[in-house]
């Protein structure tokens, strides 16, 4: 474990005032390895929360060169980067802010060959993809790995999010055990959208690697900026759960 | 008795609403329910395979909730007057 230094002290020192959290919860987001995919709405924010908050290792995952439709909402990217590697202007925009950051940059999205290597790099995940097809492999490889999920996703003004811990909660299989049918890949986002979801999800990540507070274990929170309302169900696993059901 | 069924993601998006409000026989299970949204907005574009499979039974990609639980079995879950289902159709956008 990496002891805090003067440095991580006068940085955090705010937040180490949280009850709770404090210098020991400091310590170990400063030695907790993160993997965030991809960085775009909601990952570009939970990223720059997490490298704020001083986690010590980001593993960030996304294919593919800045685009300008990216810029409403994916604030690692910038007008200065289109059409240069995503993933590249999240890595220089995090170090601006967090020079301290370890950062560990990939210029892929999660997929069946290469999910198991980059779960395996990290203490917990925060899935911002798209596609459900990278969700369910992030989830399967985290459930085999036995290691954290924050499921966080959006639709126009709403989203969702949930932890999973694996054999303690239900896993994003147990909810949505396929692709829904007719799922639209583009939909309406804003930016203040995904920011906003993107804060909360990476909340839930340090309360998961401190250790403090009460993380939305076996619980989902559905959230509406329409109308600013805010849900919690409680969730159940599915016993015949093709990924989790043997835990 | 009156059952309100509130509708979220793509699924509220093909709705047209975010709410429907119900009139069901008493002791409607939460499957009749969601039965009942399909077939309340039969003209609505690509609303009822969202809701149900080609058996009629409720796709398991939904989560289906009364009040703030989540239902395990809506076929044998009975609702009362004023209760309200929540459909959380999934959502990935990142």
């Amino acid at each position: 474990m990496h002891p805090l230094t003067d440095e991580d002290r006068a940085v955090y020192e705010w937040q180490m005032w949280s009850p709770g959290f404090g210098e020991e919860g400091q310590r170990r987001l400063r030695n907790a390895s993160v993997l965030v995919s991809r960085c775009g709405g909601l990952g570009s924010v939970v990223a720059y929360e997490l490298a704020a908050a001083g986690v010590g290792r980001l593993i960030l995952a996304h294919a593919g060169d800045v685009k300008p439709s990216d810029l409403n909402r994916q604030l690692l990217m910038t007008h200065a980067w289109l059409g240069k590697p995503r993933v590249e202007s999240a890595r220089r925009r995090l170090l601006e802010l967090n020079p301290r950051l370890d950062i560990v940059a990939v210029a892929e999205n999660v997929n069946e060959e290469n999910a198991a290597q980059l779960v395996g790099q990290a203490d917990l995940t925060v899935d911002c993809a798209p596609l459900f097809s990278e969700r369910f492999a992030m989830n399967r490889q985290s459930v085999a790995q036995g290691k954290p999920v924050v499921e966080c996703a959006m639709y126009d003004l709403e989203a969702t999010i949930t932890t999973v811990v694996p054999g303690k909660t239900p896993c994003l299989a147990c909810l949505h055990p396929s692709e829904p049918p007719q799922w639209k890949r583009e939909f309406p986002v804003f930016g203040a959208v995904s920011g906003a979801v993107g804060c909360m999800a990476a909340m839930e990540a340090i309360k998961v690697l401190a250790g403090f507070g009460d993380p939305l274990l076996g619980r989902m929170v559905q959230i509406d900026l329409r109308d600013m309302s805010f849900h919690t169900f409680d969730l159940r696993r599915d016993e015949q759960c093709s990924v989790c059901a043997s835990l | 008795m009156q059952v309100t069924v509130r509708c979220s993601g793509q699924l509220r998006a093909a709705l047209g609403t975010s709410s429907v409000i119900l009139e069901l026989a008493s002791g409607a299970s939460v499957a009749d329910a969601v039965a009942a949204v399909a077939d309340a907005d039969a003209d609505a574009a690509g609303v009822r395979p969202m809701l149900l499979d080609e058996a009629g039974a409720i796709q398991r990609t939904l989560v289906v909730a009364v009040g703030s639980t989540q239902v395990a079995d809506a076929t044998g879950h009975a609702l009362v007057d004023g209760d309200t289902v929540t459909i959380l159709h999934p959502i990935s956008g990142g």
